[in-house]
């Protein structure tokens, strides 16, 4: 071998050497990140599976899902004065567990209305603007859950 | 049931590359199995959504696919058993050269490191993050609870709040496992998500060894592997790394075909059928398919305009049923793309105000900088590779010329979308810019490879097909 190939053959080496302690550093402060889980996968999969804020959400509409044969088209009410994102959060996973009923926001009228009141649970009857115009309760799930209908 | 669905759709995808990739020679098990799940994953969502559009009860969608399978195993009934090809893991090689039993180790330590981190973060959140359940997971339920009332049901949702508009791959895929299952489980989308994740990191690192060399492969996979956000862009069940995936898998093709003396026309249909499966995935898709026919376009200096034209062909013939379907679902189906929509007067202001053009560059820029949430950043290591070893045009050129003005050309089109958008540009920006990055990040790498000097070729790829 020649020394300038030589040179570039120990060139090439520490380049890689370089390139691998890059790789090898990244990996282990991702590990660092996860070291706790990885010592207790049992314990983190029991504590976390299913106790996520959208399963836990679902666990609402297991009941309002057995009312509904086919799919229907109704109005959906969330908390009045919520917050923008908080308000479409609570609409898309009303969504997303009642599917394929089609929910409709944005003061759409429809004879079926779903009340999603998470924060307060309950409604008042005697303001409600529904239940005083034509709608009556079909069933309150205690969860913040109110279907009305005309 | 989960496992056969999945697995129906694995036999699928490998025997339709066989179909492509006839002559075995050169072809790996690693490469094979890492290009054929993830295509096979959609054209099973294309066959499922295509059939039910049409009305098919769903047990016969399945029996057609079965009956694919057995018809495609008939046509490559005479090139020669696969696995007399298949290159064999060998110690004794690796232990020769210590550099690239090094490399493996730490491949291995990563790809287990990665497997336990997509697993703790999907058992945290399930159902993926806010897009995957609110525009993949849910349109899946609604075609798995409504199977033949789905697109009127589709059609009549708020495409601002659901994007309707969104392609059906990953939403059909999902839907047909719930179909097969009979129940939803949380399990479906994860999997179809660790899937394409750890493809696109199987396919980058074995093409790459292919063209270049074992240790280059590696080096491939490795940087996938240890980018930070990859695995969080996988876990998140978004449809990111499933573009990424398709985006790679029609670069990695194309440079097949047009490896060698002459063109393999298969392949180019086959680069065809991914490049129109990206755009089954996600509408980032679309402008890939736009790209990839202007970056063509390059190779007029190259090579004869009537040679071109006719690889053009191959390529739209095999893309032309999954645009066909995606025409379809776009028109009769889905409401405009709320992008799309919004274009008018506007447009004109907005091409015309320069801060914009600012804002956008210098999220740009900054993307740069934090690549991948990196603690290193990567880019200087392939700035140092390009300096010290240099640029190769020898091999591949007219492959890496058009890839490379591919590559150049989407980011020109995300920045001219940036340009145009009606939503608020930073919200917009700071909520896309890095996913984007994302998909063309492994194409970026396997390109990146090819292109740097001394690559020595272990075997030559020979796929004549």
């Amino acid at each position: 071998m020649t020394k300038k190939a030589s040179v570039i053959n120990i060139f090439n080496t520490i380049l890689l050497i370089a390139l691998l302690c890059v790789i090898v550093g990244q990996l282990y402060v991702t590990f660092i990140k996860y070291e706790e889980k990885f010592e207790n996968p049992i314990k983190v999969t029991k504590q976390d599976y299913g106790n996520d804020f959208i399963s836990q959400y679902g666990n609402r509409y297991d009941e309002i899902k057995k009312m509904f044969s086919k799919p229907v088209r109704m109005a959906y009410v969330g908390e009045p004065n919520e917050d923008f994102p908080i308000g479409c959060l609570h609409y898309f996973l009303t969504q997303y567990y009642l599917s394929p009923n089609l929910i409709l926001r944005n003061n759409v009228v429809r004879d079926t209305i779903i009340y999603n009141l998470y924060t307060s649970k309950q409604m008042d009857a005697a303001t409600n603007f529904h239940l005083n115009n034509g709608w009556h309760m079909i069933k309150d799930f205690n969860n913040g859950l109110i279907l009305l209908a005309k | 049931m989960f496992f056969i669905s999945i697995f129906t759709s694995l036999v699928l995808g490998i025997v339709f590359c066989l179909v492509f990739f006839k002559e075995k020679k050169g072809l790996n098990f690693r490469f094979l199995f890492n290009l054929s799940l993830p295509i096979g994953l959609g054209i099973s969502s294309v066959i499922f959504i295509f059939l039910t559009l049409l009305g098919f009860p769903f047990f016969l969608i399945s029996f057609l696919e079965i009956v694919l399978i057995f018809f495609l195993i008939f046509k490559i009934r005479d090139s020669k058993i696969l696995v007399d090809q298949f290159e064999r893991f060998s110690f004794k090689k690796m232990s020769q050269s210590p550099i690239l039993l090094l490399f493996t180790v730490i491949y291995f330590y990563a790809w287990l490191m990665d497997f336990g981190i997509f697993y703790f973060d999907s058992i945290k959140e399930p159902h993926g993050l806010w897009d995957a359940w609110n525009y993949w997971n849910l349109k899946a339920k609604v075609i798995s609870r409504a199977p033949y009332d789905w697109p009127n049901l589709l059609h009549q949702m708020n495409s601002q709040d659901f994007h309707i508009d969104y392609p059906l791959l990953q939403t059909g895929y999902i839907a047909r496992c719930w179909l097969y299952l009979k129940n939803e489980s949380v399990w479906v989308p994860i999997a179809f998500s660790f899937l394409f994740t750890f493809c696109t990191i199987g396919l980058l690192a074995s093409s790459v060894s292919l063209f270049t060399n074992k240790t280059k492969g590696l080096i491939a996979g490795l940087i996938l592997l240890a980018t930070p956000f990859y695995m969080t862009m996988g876990d998140s069940q978004y449809a990111d790394n499933t573009v990424g995936f398709f985006f790679l898998a029609t670069i990695v093709l194309l440079t097949f075909a047009r490896n060698g003396a002459t063109i393999k026309p298969n392949l180019l249909i086959a680069s065809g059928i991914t490049a129109g499966l990206s755009a089954w995935s996600k509408n980032e898709g679309l402008l890939f398919i736009a790209c990839l026919f202007c970056s063509q376009l390059t190779l007029f200096f190259f090579k004869n305009y009537r040679q071109l034209f006719v690889e053009l062909k191959y390529i739209l013939w095999g893309m032309l049923p999954i645009l066909l379907l995606i025409a379809y679902y776009k028109i009769e189906i889905a409401p405009p793309n709320d992008i799309i929509q919004a274009q008018g007067a506007q447009t004109l202001v907005k091409l015309t105000d320069f801060s914009r053009y600012e804002t956008v560059s210098k999220w740009y820029v900054d993307q740069f900088g934090t690549f991948g949430k990196w603690r290193i950043n990567p880019w200087w290591l392939f700035l140092l590779g390009i300096l010290y070893k240099g640029i190769s045009l020898k091999e591949n050129r007219n492959s890496l010329i058009s890839n490379f003005t591919l590559l150049l050309l989407m980011l020109i089109g995300f920045f001219f979308i940036y340009i145009i958008t009606p939503l608020d540009l930073v919200f917009h920006l700071s909520t896309s810019v890095h996913r984007l990055f994302f998909q063309l990040f492994p194409t970026f790498i396997f390109i990146y490879f090819l292109a740097i000097k001394g690559n020595s070729l272990p075997q030559k790829p020979n796929l004549i097909t």
